[in-house]
C-alpha cells in the first residue's frame, strides 16, 4: 500500500494519506475556461444541451464576480491552478465486490464496510468528482426513494432533476456557487416521495485525492409532503502540499410538513480551502436541521441557511468548529424567515486552539408581517491558548414588531479547576483538555448518529494530543 | 461599485475655516490646528457605505449644507451653565472652547489634538476639528478634585439651516471626579446637519460621568463621534439618550488602555414616526483585569427604525478582562424595525468573561395582561411597561436632578409616566 504523507503536516493527521496507484482516465488539464465546462458535459458526461448552456452562463458569473472580500482571507487560492475535472475510474459499480481494489482500500481506511453492516441505507461514496460506489437498499427502493448521485439523477430523472436544480441556489448566487454550477460533477441526490419516512440515515462520504483537485459536488434534495429523512455526509482527505479547493452547492426543498436533518462531519486535511454554500426551502409545517462539523481544512466558509416560506416552519442549525493552529473556520448559519408563524434556532460551539481562529458569522432576518416568528441565537466559545481567537458576527435584521428574537453569546476558557480536578484522577492535561472540550460541544455530538458521535470524540481528542504532546 | 455609491462630500473652503477663526478672535494655535485638521478632511474619503459601521445608514441623502454658513454669527447657541460656585479656585476649568483657550491656552493646546479613532469616523472626526464653533466646551478638572454637583449644560440653537458642529473635550485627571450633562437641541426650521464630537479622557483612577441628551428637531441629520479613553483604576460612566433627529449616526468608542480600569457606556433610544437611530460602538480592551460593558435599549414606535453595530476587540496583550454588549430593542408598532449586529473579536484566551446579547420582539403580552388586570387602560400599560423596560438604564444615574431631566427628554415619546422616578424612592 502505497502512503506517502508530507513533512510539513502533522503525524497526527489520521487520514493523511493517499493512494499513488489511483489512475485518472482523462489527462488531467488545470485552469478554467469555456471548452474545459464543454468537455466535462459532453465528452465526459454527454449531458442535455440545456444543462451545458446552464454551465456555460454560470461560468460567466464567475468570470464576472468579485471574491468576498469579507470573511477570511482566500488569497490563496489560484483558480488557475487547479484540475476541475477528473475521474478515477470510468464505469460506476453497483455491488462493492467489483469496486477497484485501491479505492476499497481509501474506503477501508475511513471505515465504510463496518458502518455499511450496521446500518447503512445506501453508500454513495465521492471519489473525487465521480460517484464510483453506489448501493442502495432494496426496501428503499421499493418505497420509491431516489438516492443516487447527482450525474445518474440527470440521465434517469430529467424531468425531477430540472424541476428542481438551481432552484434553491441560482448560479448567479455568489462567485463559488457560480463556480460549482459551471464545473459540478457528483454529489448526491435524493427525492424522497410523499409521505414515506426513511427511517435510517442515507450517508455518503466525499474526499479529496489528487494534488489540486477541486471537488465541485452538487447536492439536491426534494423530500415531498410529509416526508421525513436524514441524509449523513462526512469529510475526510488525504494531505496534499498545495491548497485544494473544496466549493460544494447543496440545494434541498422540503415541503409542506416534511421534515430534513442533513448531517455534515467534514474533516479536511489542512490545505483545503472549504467554501460551501447550503441552503434549504421549508414550506408550511416542515422542519430542516443542518448539524455542521468543522474540523478540518485551511480556511472553512460555510453558512448553511434555511428560508422558511411556509407558516410554522422551523428551521435549525447546530454548528460545531474547531481551529487548530493555523486553521479559519468561519462558520455560522443564516434564518430567512419569509412567512408568519415561523421559528429558527441556531447553536454554535466553536473552539480555539494554538494560532487556530473560529468566527460565528450568522443573519437572522425577518421580513416585515411576519407575525409571531421566534428565533433564538446561541454561541459559546472555547478558547484554549492565548494565541488562539474567536469572533462572534451575529447579523439581525427585524422588520416586523410581532416577533421574539434573541442572541446570545459566552467566550470561556478551560478552568483551571476543571483541569486540576480531573488531572488529580490521573488523566494528562491533553486527556484532561480533550475530555472538557468533549463536554463543550457534548449537546451537539448527542445528535449525531453513533459511529459518528464516537468518530467525532475520536477526532477531537486526536486534535487535542496535536497541540500538547 | 464603490464610487456609485460614495456619499457627496460637502465641500470645507480653506478661506471658510480661516474666517471662523478670524472672527472668533482664536489664538494662532488654535487657527494652526484647524488648518491641519482641514488638510485632513481634504485627504479623508467620506464613509463609502461599504463599512460594517456605514452600511445601514443612508449617508447619501444627507442635507447638501453650506458650510460656509457656519461663520454666521447671528444665530448662536443658548448655553445654560451651572458652575459650583468656588470651584474654579481650586483649579475647574468649564467654559466655552473659545474662551478657554484664552485664559488657558496650555491646556487646549494639549488636549485639542482628537488623535485616532473608529477609522470609518476619520471624516467627520476631521471636519469637527476643523469647524467646530459655537457649542464647543471644555471641562478641566485637576487631579484629586471632586467636583460635587453635576454640571450642566443646555445648547440650544436658534432656528436655521447654518450647520451646527462643535466639540465637547472633558479631562480628569489623576483622582479626580465629575459628572457633566450635556442636553443639545434647536428650534426647528429646515434641513440641517449636527455635527457633534465628544472626546473624554479619564485619568489614572479618575471618575467621570457624562450624560448626553440629544433631542434635535425632526429636520436635523446628526453624525457625531465620541471616544472616551481609560487610564489605570479610573471608572467611567456615559449615557446617551437618543431621542431627537431625523437621522442619527453616532459612533462611540471606549479605549482601555490601564490595568483595572472600569467601563459603561449606556444608551436609551425612544424613537418614532420615520426615524432612524444607528449606533455604532468599538470597545477596546487592553490591560490587566479592566472591564466594559454597553448597555442600549431601544424603544421603537410607528415607522422608527433602531440599527446597532458594535465590537468588542479584546487584544492578545491583554489579561483577565470582562466585557459584555448587550443590545435590547422594543418594538411597539408593526412598521418599527432594529437591525442588532454585536460583534466579539477575542485575541487571547485569558479573559475573566466575555459576551453579548441581542433582542428584538414586541411587549410581553403576558406582561401587557397583568399589568391591564390590575384596571389599568392598554396605552398607560404600555407606557408603564416601556418605563419599566429603561429602568436598567435610568436607575444607573445617581443624582435624581440628572434623572429627572431624563425623563423628561424621553417623556414626549413614551408618555408621561416616563417621568415617573422610582429610583427616587
Amino acid at each position: 500500500m502505497a502512503t506517502d504523507v508530507r513533512k510539513d503536516i502533522p503525524d497526527n493527521y489520521k487520514y493523511g494519506w493517499y493512494d499513488a496507484d489511483a489512475k485518472y482516465v482523462n489527462v488531467k488539464k488545470r485552469g478554467l475556461t469555456a471548452d474545459v465546462v464543454r468537455e466535462i458535459s459532453q465528452t465526459y458526461k454527454k449531458e442535455p444541451q440545456w444543462m451545458l448552456e446552464r454551465r456555460l452562463k454560470a461560468l460567466r458569473h464567475f468570470e464576472k464576480r468579485a471574491m468576498p472580500t469579507w470573511g477570511a482571507d482566500l488569497s490563496g487560492i489560484d483558480f488557475e491552478e487547479i484540475y476541475y475535472y477528473l475521474k478515477a475510474s470510468d464505469k460506476n459499480v453497483q455491488s462493492w465486490e467489483d469496486t477497484p481494489d485501491y479505492i476499497k482500500r481509501t474506503f477501508d481506511k475511513l471505515g465504510i464496510p463496518e458502518a455499511e453492516q450496521k446500518y447503512l441505507a445506501g453508500v454513495g461514496a465521492q471519489y473525487d468528482s465521480e460517484v464510483v460506489y453506489h448501493n442502495i437498499r432494496k426496501d428503499l427502493e421499493a418505497k420509491g426513494v431516489i438516492f443516487t448521485d447527482t450525474d445518474t439523477a440527470l440521465r434517469e430523472h430529467e424531468e425531477i432533476f430540472r424541476k428542481y436544480f438551481g432552484t434553491i441556489i441560482p448560479a448567479n448566487d455568489n462567485k463559488l456557487a457560480a463556480l460549482n454550477t459551471a464545473v459540478w460533477s457528483g454529489g448526491s441526490f435524493v427525492w424522497v416521495p410523499p409521505g414515506v419516512d426513511v427511517e435510517i440515515p442515507l450517508q455518503a462520504y466525499f474526499r479529496i485525492n489528487s494534488e489540486s483537485a477541486g471537488q465541485f459536488e452538487r447536492t439536491l434534495i426534494i423530500a415531498e409532503e410529509g416526508s421525513k429523512v436524514h441524509y449523513v455526509e462526512g469529510c475526510t482527505a488525504p494531505v496534499f502540499s498545495t491548497a485544494t479547493l473544496h466549493s460544494a452547492v447543496v440545494e434541498i426543498i422540503v415541503k409542506q410538513g416534511a421534515r430534513v436533518r442533513y448531517t455534515t462531519i467534514q474533516n479536511w486535511s489542512h490545505n483545503v480551502y472549504n467554501l460551501v454554500t447550503k441552503r434549504a426551502t421549508v414550506e408550511a409545517d416542515g422542519v430542516m436541521e443542518w448539524i455542521d462539523c468543522n474540523l478540518g481544512s485551511a480556511v472553512t466558509m460555510k453558512y448553511p441557511s434555511v428560508y422558511l416560506v411556509g407558516e410554522r416552519a422551523h428551521g435549525e442549525v447546530l454548528s460545531v468548529a474547531f481551529a487548530a493552529d493555523g486553521q479559519h473556520q468561519d462558520a455560522g448559519a443564516k434564518m430567512v424567515h419569509a412567512a408568519p408563524h415561523t421559528t429558527s434556532l441556531i447553536t454554535s460551539k466553536s473552539i480555539s486552539k494554538g494560532s487556530g481562529r473560529t468566527s460565528y458569522r450568522g443573519l437572522v432576518k425577518i421580513y416585515p408581517g411576519m407575525k409571531k416568528s421566534k428565533s433564538t441565537v446561541r454561541c459559546d466559545a472555547l478558547i484554549l491558548d492565548q494565541t488562539a481567537r474567536s469572533d462572534t458576527y451575529p447579523y439581525m435584521e427585524i422588520d416586523e414588531e410581532d416577533v421574539s428574537i434573541g442572541h446570545e453569546a459566552t467566550v470561556s476558557k478551560v478552568g483551571e479547576e476543571q483541569l486540576f480536578y480531573l488531572m488529580s484522577r490521573g488523566l494528562t492535561e491533553a486527556e484532561a483538555t480533550a475530555m472538557v472540550v468533549n463536554g463543550f460541544i457534548e449537546p451537539i455530538v448527542k445528535t449525531l448518529p453513533m459511529d459518528y458521535a464516537i468518530e467525532m470524540n475520536r477526532l477531537i481528542t486526536l486534535q487535542m494530543q496535536g497541540a500538547i504532546g | 461599485m464603490t464610487v456609485a455609491t460614495a456619499a457627496p462630500v460637502l465641500p470645507l473652503a480653506r478661506d471658510t475655516v480661516e474666517r471662523l477663526s478670524a472672527a472668533r478672535q482664536e489664538p494662532g494655535f488654535l487657527r494652526d490646528a484647524r488648518l491641519a485638521a482641514l488638510a485632513r478632511y481634504e485627504a479623508t474619503a467620506w464613509p463609502s457605505g461599504e463599512e460594517e459601521e456605514w452600511r445601514r445608514f443612508p449617508l447619501r441623502d444627507v442635507p447638501k449644507v453650506d458650510l460656509e454658513r457656519i461663520i454666521d454669527t447671528a444665530h448662536p447657541p443658548s448655553e445654560y451653565t451651572s458652575v459650583p460656585l468656588d470651584a474654579a479656585r481650586h483649579g475647574l476649568v468649564f467654559d466655552r472652547m473659545i474662551d478657554v483657550a484664552r485664559t488657558h491656552p496650555e491646556l487646549v493646546r494639549r488636549w485639542l489634538p482628537s488623535g485616532e479613532g473608529i477609522g470609518s469616523h476619520d471624516a467627520f472626526r476631521a471636519l469637527s476639528d476643523a469647524l467646530f464653533a459655537h457649542g464647543s466646551g471644555f471641562l478641566y478638572v485637576p487631579a484629586g478634585l471632586h467636583v460635587e454637583l453635576p454640571l450642566e449644560v443646555h445648547k440650544r440653537w436658534r432656528a436655521g439651516t447654518d450647520p451646527i458642529v462643535f466639540r465637547t473635550i472633558v479631562v480628569a485627571e489623576a483622582n479626580a471626579s465629575v459628572t457633566l450633562v450635556e442636553e443639545l437641541s434647536a428650534e426647528p426650521g429646515g434641513p440641517r446637519l449636527a455635527v457633534p464630537s465628544l472626546e473624554i479622557h479619564a485619568g489614572p483612577g479618575a471618575q467621570v460621568r457624562y450624560v448626553g441628551i440629544h433631542r434635535f428637531p425632526e429636520d436635523v441629520w446628526e453624525i457625531g463621534q465620541q471616544r472616551v479613553l481609560s487610564a489605570r483604576d479610573s471608572q467611567l460612566a456615559s449615557f446617551n439618550i437618543l431621542v431627537g433627529s431625523a437621522r442619527t449616526k453616532l459612533g462611540v468608542e471606549s479605549d482601555i488602555r490601564g490595568d483595572g480600569a472600569e467601563v459603561k457606556l449606556y444608551g436609551l433610544v425612544a424613537a418614532g414616526d420615520g426615524q432612524r437611530i444607528d449606533v455604532n460602538s468599538f470597545q477596546r480592551l487592553d490591560g490587566k483585569a479592566s472591564t466594559s460593558d454597553l448597555l442600549y435599549l431601544s424603544a421603537l414606535y410607528e415607522a422608527a427604525k433602531a440599527v446597532y453595530y458594535g465590537v468588542i476587540r479584546v487584544e492578545p496583550t491583554s489579561s483577565g478582562t470582562g466585557s459584555y454588549q448587550e443590545c435590547r430593542n422594543m418594538l411597539l408598532s408593526d412598521k418599527a424595525s432594529a437591525d442588532p449586529v454585536p460583534v466579539l473579536e477575542i485575541l487571547t484566551n485569558d479573559v475573566a468573561r466575555c459576551g453579548h446579547g441581542a433582542t428584538a420582539g414586541a411587549l410581553d403580552e403576558e406582561e401587557m395582561f397583568y399589568v391591564m388586570s390590575r384596571g389599568i387602560e392598554r396605552l398607560d400599560a404600555e407606557q408603564l411597561l416601556v418605563r419599566g423596560f429603561f429602568q436598567r438604564v435610568v436607575e444607573r444615574i445617581p443624582e435624581p436632578q440628572v434623572r429627572a431631566r431624563v425623563l423628561a427628554a424621553l417623556a414626549p415619546r413614551i408618555g408621561r409616566i416616563a417621568e415617573l422616578d422610582t429610583a427616587a424612592a
